[in-house]
């Protein structure tokens, strides 16, 4: 059993129990910030989440090294890409062999072949580095490798200990704590999600916003009505229950941000670049406009959260996710899409150098197949990084060796032990967005861990 | 003036007789409490059906004895949509026959009308643990016998619940159980581990080793102890091989795999000898049922039937199930945060199969547990537990909750409504529920997992909701009758603001509301012209439903 390291909020069993207040109620958002004009160079993140475990290993696939995954990939199963049909790049840092984009990627293909998406290879959680020898001898590791909600809160929070407070916030949200105080997002709280209240979103201070509604049925200059000022002295007022208070401070939140955010995007911002009509299109459309009302928001810094799921295929897996066959309504389609169309709308604002977008998805999936047509939960995985701000058209870490039991297995059906720590990814995020060092340790504690901290993927 | 109280506990067939009690006598705050936990509110059409009970123990033997509000099987169509509704089809086609939509509405009328609410609330809190979503098992009729299994096992024994959820075809297709072959001969292809992974993380004992109490054990160096391994998950992953869709209306396969069928359980397919020649046939290596312990071992060449056997009574026979289930139980019904002694007689409950006279006397009697979980001394009383006492009120319970309350005619098309509050019915977005059951709520280290869908976005839309209640009409399309309330008794009440209040104050509050809401309530009904009673009753109601004190259940 390999083990981990923890730390406990009570001597009991970190288990949470009642009453125990973090910070005291406040009304996170527009009643709280600071003034700002948005003066300065603007800045975002957007994080793309890639739900159920994203298989890259018929994302990204070995052109040159073909053979190795085909060996494992081209059984009675038929999960394998054929080789013909892969969308050939060239991997500089890799011993300049060429890779192949899963055939349904075209569009990030271009933007790869154009220097603004790079690959980093066989990210995953990590506490240190870790070899298979030492796996196989117990060595520590991350808790509930291949559990899908262990894996995503890791790859959120930035801790790979469940019971480290750290593990009641996201990187996102603790991020947004400590530029805030810098006053850079304006009214709104910087993190906005359109995908929920996710981990990656929550900070100690900050709650996400996310758009969407407004409060409907007052006047449209409510604070004459007299049930409106009735409601706000409701959601006001101190309960003695703990949840009903959270309850009325949340909603009290909602009712300004949203006031406050549908009055910067009317009119609403016209964006001209066609997006796919799927749900991560129309997610990444709501960022674009976002990002275009950043004045009227005062916004200097905002965080975006969107998400796509399906990932989970273990069963059927080239009709979901993408076969050899071109599929335009394939998972990787829909990601290549979207993030095609948001990359050529932050182009259209004039902002593609200041905006960064990246995916995460909680694991990656075995390499072997299984008799269903799909694959099983994995661990180390390949992620992009797309924007004008990416030194793109190459890979970034090292590209695991494909083979069952092979040096970075960690079993014996192709699960990669990571070789760059998520920690290692995000710190590289958000050193250019702006933490240093002494945030970058707060932040991510494993950091120190590992001999590099920047990755280099943003200039 | 009606004693709302009492038609809220008629409308469950539990009108509580005034003198006699569980213990003492019965509160009227902790019937309505009794009723917001055990049932989705009530109507006052149900009054004819008043009976006099002396206790809530006897209303709950009463429950008990409710048959289940089935969903009905319809035929399936075929798998391809653009075969089975062509161009030129009714425009509801595709909406009736490849979507949730059927099974919506009939839970949404279920729930209004049905009498088994009770065990209408345990089975959707069973759903929410045992989750198949709509999302990969798209057709209604596919999906109906899932539901039936939970409403007809909801009373029963949590064993024979696991046996019939793991050979329903819905949940074998969701978690890919059905048609997962032994690995191959070479060794290039594994078993399917999806359902070998989630039985036990998600529906039986969850990640680490707990104490009866809920907590979790620690080792030596106070660590949480892993229940299971990777290598355990390969091992189960094993067991469940060999399986496959029954011919129809038959307990045997003709082939492997065998075409669909929803309808009836999954069978082991075996060849024209008997073989059951798709199960693998090698040793395997169960749970341990002591943190220290041996596992169990399942011996080679065992048949697959007896393999399948062994394996959920290994699960079901950890000591975490009693915890793992109950707490989640706790926290569906009653409370986030339970105390852990609270958790604790729960456990008890499941564990002796026997609580306060209900229950077969058999371990995993849900009966026992159920009571267990309602009269507790945590759940009863005037007033509530603690400070940190409640749940917040999943966004279908809100809306049921808020249209029993008042009384309403429905069609059923309700998930329009649901739906962006972060509750897609039976479209749960994974296996993992629509809301993580473990969420902790931002600010507090307190327990909510349904704060985990109240996003901005997600709130407000559960106020507009209230406010399209009140002050219109639900109407999805211009073809459907919608739904619509009638809060006559408050309008009544209108020329009394502080009898209008106080009503309120008892029908949805307990009798717990804040004098300082109170103030603002009655401020706000006396700005409207008294020759408005309508206009005073809805804004009295907007204020009550749209607060937090009513939005989180106490």
């Amino acid at each position: 059993m390999n083990q981990s390291r923890r730390k406990f909020l009570k001597a009991t069993g970190g288990c949470l129990t009642a009453g125990m207040l973090l910070n005291s109620f406040k009304t996170w958002g527009a009643s709280s910030a600071l003034s700002s004009q948005g003066s300065g160079q603007y800045q975002a993140l957007v994080c793309i989440f890639l739900y159920g475990g994203n298989d890259g290993n018929n994302m990204i696939i070995p052109y040159d090294a073909y053979a190795d995954y085909n060996a494992v990939r081209n059984t009675t199963a038929q999960l394998n890409i054929p080789k013909s049909d892969l969308l050939q790049i060239k991997a500089a840092s890799q011993g300049n062999q060429m890779f192949g984009l899963h055939p349904d990627m075209p569009e990030l293909q271009s933007i790869y072949q154009s220097g603004n998406l790079a690959v980093l290879c066989n990210v995953g959680t990590l506490v240190q580095p870790v070899t298979r020898s030492q796996y196989l001898a117990g060595g520590v590791v991350p808790d509930q490798l291949f559990s899908h909600a262990d894996q995503q809160n890791q790859w959120q929070t930035g801790t790979t200990d469940s019971y480290d407070t750290l593990a009641l916030t996201g990187w996102g949200g603790r991020t947004a704590d400590a530029l805030t105080a810098a006053a850079k997002s304006g009214q709104l709280p910087m993190v906005i999600t359109f995908a929920g209240n996710t981990p990656f979103t929550l900070g100690v201070q900050t709650q996400p916003f996310e758009p969407g509604q407004k409060l409907s049925g007052f006047p449209s200059q409510p604070a004459n009505s007299p049930r409106y000022q009735a409601l706000q002295a409701i959601l006001t007022e101190t309960d003695t229950a703990a949840l009903v208070n959270a309850a009325n401070r949340d909603v009290t939140s909602a009712i300004a941000n949203s006031d406050f955010y549908n009055t910067a995007l009317n009119p609403a911002p016209v964006i001209n670049t066609v997006f796919p009509g799927n749900s991560l299109g129309s997610q990444l459309l709501d960022v674009a406009k976002t990002i275009a009302a950043r004045k009227p928001l005062g916004a200097q810094q905002q965080i975006f959260f969107v998400s796509l799921g399906g990932f989970d295929t273990h069963t059927s897996q080239l009709a979901t996710q993408g076969g050899p066959v071109r599929n335009t309504n394939s998972l990787l389609s829909q990601v290549s899409q979207a993030m095609s169309a948001f990359y050529e709308a932050t182009n259209e604002l004039g902002v593609a150098n200041l905006v960064t977008t990246f995916t995460m998805s909680e694991f990656a999936r075995t390499l072997q197949p299984n008799t269903g047509g799909g694959t099983d939960h994995a661990w180390g995985n390949h992620h992009f990084i797309l924007g004008g701000a990416v030194k793109g058209g190459d890979f970034y870490g090292k590209f695991p060796k494909l083979a069952l039991a092979g040096p970075d297995d960690a079993t014996a059906e192709g699960r990669w032990i990571p070789t760059t720590s998520v920690d290692q990814y995000a710190a590289t995020l958000t050193t250019w967005f702006g933490l240093n060092s002494a945030e970058l340790q707060a932040n991510f504690p494993s950091l120190k861990n590992f001999s590099s901290q920047n990755l280099g993927f943003l200039g | 003036m009606p004693n709302y109280n009492l038609r809220l506990l008629a409308a469950t067939g539990c009108l509580l007789g005034s003198a006699a009690a569980m213990a003492g006598s019965i509160n009227q705050a902790d019937a309505t409490r009794f009723l917001e936990q055990a049932a989705w509110g009530s109507d006052s059409a149900s009054l004819q059906n008043c009976e006099k009970l002396s206790s809530i123990s006897q209303c709950l033997a009463k429950q008990f004895n409710y048959s289940p509000s089935l969903y009905p099987v319809t035929a399936a169509f075929p798998a391809n949509s653009s075969v089975g509704c062509p161009a030129g089809s009714a425009k509801t086609c595709f909406r009736d026959n490849y979507t949730q939509y059927q099974n919506q509405v009939e839970f949404f009328n279920h729930a209004l009308t049905g009498q088994d609410q009770l065990r209408q609330r345990v089975a959707f809190a069973l759903h929410q643990i045992l989750v198949v979503s709509g999302v990969k098992i798209s057709q209604p009729s596919y999906f109906a016998p899932y539901l039936n299994v939970l409403q007809e096992n909801a009373f029963g024994n949590f064993r024979q619940l696991l046996e019939d959820i793991t050979l329903n075809p819905a949940m074998g297709h969701y978690l890919d159980m059905v048609n997962n072959n032994k690995p191959s001969a070479n060794g290039k292809l594994s078993s399917n581990e999806n359902y070998a992974r989630e039985v036990l993380q998600l529906f039986t004992i969850g990640l680490y080793w707990l104490n009866a109490d809920g907590s979790q054990m620690l080792d030596s160096q106070k660590l949480p102890i892993p229940t299971y391994s990777q290598d355990t998950i390969e091992n189960f992953a094993l067991v469940f091989t060999g399986w496959t869709y029954a011919d129809p209306g038959s307990a045997s396969a003709g082939k492997f795999p065998n075409a669909v069928n929803y309808a009836d359980p999954m069978v082991l397919y075996r060849n024209k000898n008997g073989l059951d020649q798709n199960h693998d046939k090698s040793a395997k290596i169960l749970l341990s049922l002591s943190p220290n312990g041996h596992p169990v071992n399942l011996p080679a060449n065992q048949d697959g039937k007896t393999d399948l056997k062994e394996a959920l009574d290994n699960i079901f026979n950890h000591p975490n199930v009693g915890p793992f289930i109950g707490k989640q139980l706790i926290q569906h019904l009653v409370t986030s945060n339970p105390s852990s002694a609270y958790v604790k007689r729960v456990t008890e409950a499941f564990n002796s199969g026997s609580s306060h006279g209900f229950g077969s006397g058999k371990r995993g009697d849900l009966q026992a547990v159920i009571a267990a979980i309602l009269l507790d001394q945590e759940a009863r009383g005037a007033t509530p537990a603690g400070p940190e006492f409640g749940r917040l009120r999943e966004p279908v319970q809100l809306v049921v909750n808020v249209l029993k309350a008042l009384n309403a005619e429905s069609d059923g098309i309700l998930n329009e409504e649901t739906l962006p509050m972060g509750q897609n019915l039976f479209n749960s977005p994974t296996v993992f529920n629509y809301y993580p059951h473990e969420y902790t709520v931002p600010g507090l280290i307190l327990q909510g997992p349904e704060f985990g869908i109240a996003s901005s976005s997600q709130l407000l839309t559960r106020e507009n909701f209230v406010n399209t209640v009140l002050f219109g009409k639900i109407q999805p399309d211009s073809t459907s009758s919608g739904t619509t309330v009638d809060f006559s008794q408050y309008t009544n009440l209108a020329n009394t603001p502080d009898v209008l209040v106080n009503q309120l104050n008892q029908d949805f509050l307990h009798g717990g509301m804040p004098q300082l809401m109170q103030t603002q309530l009655l401020a706000a009904i006396e700005s409207v012209p008294a020759n408005d009673p309508k206009l005073r009753a809805q804004t009295a109601l907007y204020l009550v439903l749209a607060s937090g004190q009513y939005q989180v259940q106490r």
